[in-house]
């Protein structure tokens, strides 16, 4: 099962493509060059290191985000176009669940796994996986703190350590291993949701409305 | 030669295929528009961040509508056009990148088309123009007279200095509560108004050259607004076809100007040709369309389905620059500012819409 994976919703972005879970060729960048520029010769690069092209993938794995609304919008749309041209499924896979794939609770020494994403503001992009799954959800630090059960945390994502800052006194540790992009493990995850039927196209995973507000007096029609 | 052309740079998105075989509209196998207005009504005015998540929502399905309507499949395709700039970047993007996407898919050239130059190569789609041509180009962000020369090949001989014309109809629908878009609105409340009971002024009328300026009329009306106690019915009609009677007079004033210096330029051209979303205008094509006649030009306006935003001229665009050899690489950088004549200096507070 060959499989490529796309990530470019944070900094950077990345393409891999790995074939039956092993890694065939994989690209990444970091956020010096503009995503749209990068990304589609990166693809290109990892099928032409393969041998491949389109048409021969079976699978295409993309972030959805949560996280730059911009960065996640380019790798959603060129995930969607290469699966509209070559008739190859696609995915979409959550930044948060992606790093979560990588601490199952065997890595959890016994916490709870809290996944922090930068949100480039002050809040964070959350999810909590104990026992369950938690809700992502947007939150400030001390919303954060007052919502956490009172357990001891095992902190994962780009914003762990800011988060870590704002949630003094309490039982943390910070995971690492874990850098985005990554792609290599959206094309790992994507190819598990699908093996699992659990798969959805990738649509966009905002999870903070647009900035908007209406004018005092809305237009009359 | 068929091409995949996708429009994405405002609030409409668009997909279309169009054939180089055939004559004038003839060419177009499909043309789907889908209007974001519902969308960005509620502000008065377009929010970008809106738009970009809308035309992500619904671009899959307009390309493989566009398909299905022509009868046609990714393998029949000779290229794939998008729309890389000027616009609203979020949007462009969107686009750009599911295009280029489809261009490595199926081994296909990717072209990035100046959405101006859609406008502007319009006319040769609906009409056959042969170049050199003087183009009029009037629109929710532009407002321009350039010289045509050939595909690639602008001179701007004047634009605005501050407000493109379709935000002056935008801005004054907005004060007289008319709605949005501004330009319909307007244009259809003039109809039953008179201009000569509204007092505004010809900014620009009567000067050298042919660049143009609105802001003023806006201020103006906005003047006459704020001295009526209430907004009557018949006060807004009146205000309406004075808003559209002094634009209409400042496009007929620049252009006549524009007409003679294009005609020093290129002695060969005959034609005037008036393009984008403002060209829709019944009473602005007409007065134009005069003023063309009375110094021997042709007066050509495409369709008015072809003069807003469309992808149809997109693909049209992408058919002419195919044809010329000119293709993007797949590192192609949206671009949120594209002047169609990069050697014209940018004018004093028009932003991207000079």
């Amino acid at each position: 099962m060959l499989v490529l994976g796309l990530d470019s919703a944070g900094q950077g972005a990345s393409a891999a493509l790995l074939r039956d879970g092993s890694v065939v060729a994989a690209r990444a960048a970091a956020a010096d060059r503009s995503q749209a520029e990068i990304l589609l010769p990166m693809i290109a690069e990892v099928l032409g290191e393969a041998h491949t092209d389109p048409l021969g993938l079976d699978l295409i794995a993309t972030t959805t985000g949560p996280g730059s609304f911009t960065g996640l919008r380019i790798a959603i749309a060129t995930a969607r176009g290469l699966a509209l041209a070559a008739g190859v499924p696609a995915v979409g896979v959550s930044r948060l669940a992606a790093v979560a794939a990588r601490f199952p609770p065997e890595r959890r020494a016994g916490r709870g796994l809290l996944v922090a994403l930068d949100t480039r503001r002050d809040d964070f992009f959350l999810q909590l996986f104990t026992d369950t799954e938690g809700d992502p959800h947007l939150a400030s630090a001390e919303r954060a703190a007052s919502a956490l059960p009172d357990i001891p945390l095992l902190l994962a994502g780009d914003a762990a350590p800011r988060l870590a800052a704002a949630l003094k006194g309490r039982d943390i540790a910070i995971a690492r291993g874990f850098d985005f992009p990554c792609a290599e493990e959206v094309a790992r995850l994507g190819a598990i949701l699908s093996r699992d039927g659990t798969a959805s196209p990738p649509r966009p995973f905002y999870l903070r409305a647009p900035d908007t507000t209406l004018p005092r007096r809305a237009a009359s029609s | 030669m068929l091409m995949l052309g996708i429009e994405t740079s405002c609030d409409e998105t668009a997909a279309a295929i169009v054939s180089d075989e055939g004559v004038g509209p003839a060419r177009i196998r499909s043309d789907l528009v889908f209007s974001q207005l519902a969308e960005h009504r509620p502000y008065g005015g377009i929010v970008p961040e809106i738009a970009a998540r809308a035309h992500l929502d619904r671009l899959d399905a307009l390309i493989a509508g566009a398909l299905d309507e022509a009868n046609v499949g990714f393998g029949d395709l000779a290229g794939v056009a998008a729309t890389g700039g000027p616009g609203l970047i979020g949007g462009v993007i969107v686009g750009v990148m599911e295009a280029k996407a489809i261009a490595l898919a199926r081994r296909l050239p990717f072209i990035a088309v100046n959405h101006l130059e859609g406008h502007a190569l319009t006319a040769r789609l609906s009409d056959e123009v042969a170049f050199p041509f003087l183009l009029l180009l009037v629109s929710g962000g532009h407002c321009q007279l350039l010289a045509v020369e050939g595909v690639g090949r602008y001179r701007r001989l004047g634009t605005t200095l501050d407000d493109a014309v379709g935000e002056a109809f935008d801005k004054g629908a907005k004060l007289l509560g008319l709605g949005y878009p501004g330009g319909p609105a307007i244009e259809i409340a003039a109809r039953r108004g008179d201009a000569s009971r509204v007092a505004l002024p010809r900014p620009m009328k009567g000067r050298a050259g042919c660049d143009f300026s609105f802001a003023g009329l806006k201020t103006a009306l906005r003047e006459r607004v704020d001295e009526q106690r209430e907004l009557s019915d018949s006060f807004c009609a009146n205000a309406a076809a004075a808003l559209q009677q002094a634009i209409g007079e400042c496009l007929v004033d620049r252009t006549a100007n524009a007409l003679a210096m294009f005609r020093d330029l290129c002695p060969d051209g005959r034609t005037l040709v008036i393009a984008g979303g403002v060209a829709a205008n019944q009473a602005l094509r007409a007065r134009l369309a005069a003023e063309a006649a009375s110094q021997e030009f042709a007066f050509v306006a495409p369709p008015p389905k072809l003069c807003t935003d469309n992808a149809a001229m997109i693909a049209w665009a992408g058919i002419e620059r195919l044809k010329l050899g000119f293709t993007d690489p797949l590192d192609f950088a949206p671009r949120p500012r594209w002047p169609l004549d990069a050697k014209a200096p940018p004018a004093l507070g028009a932003g991207v819409k000079a």
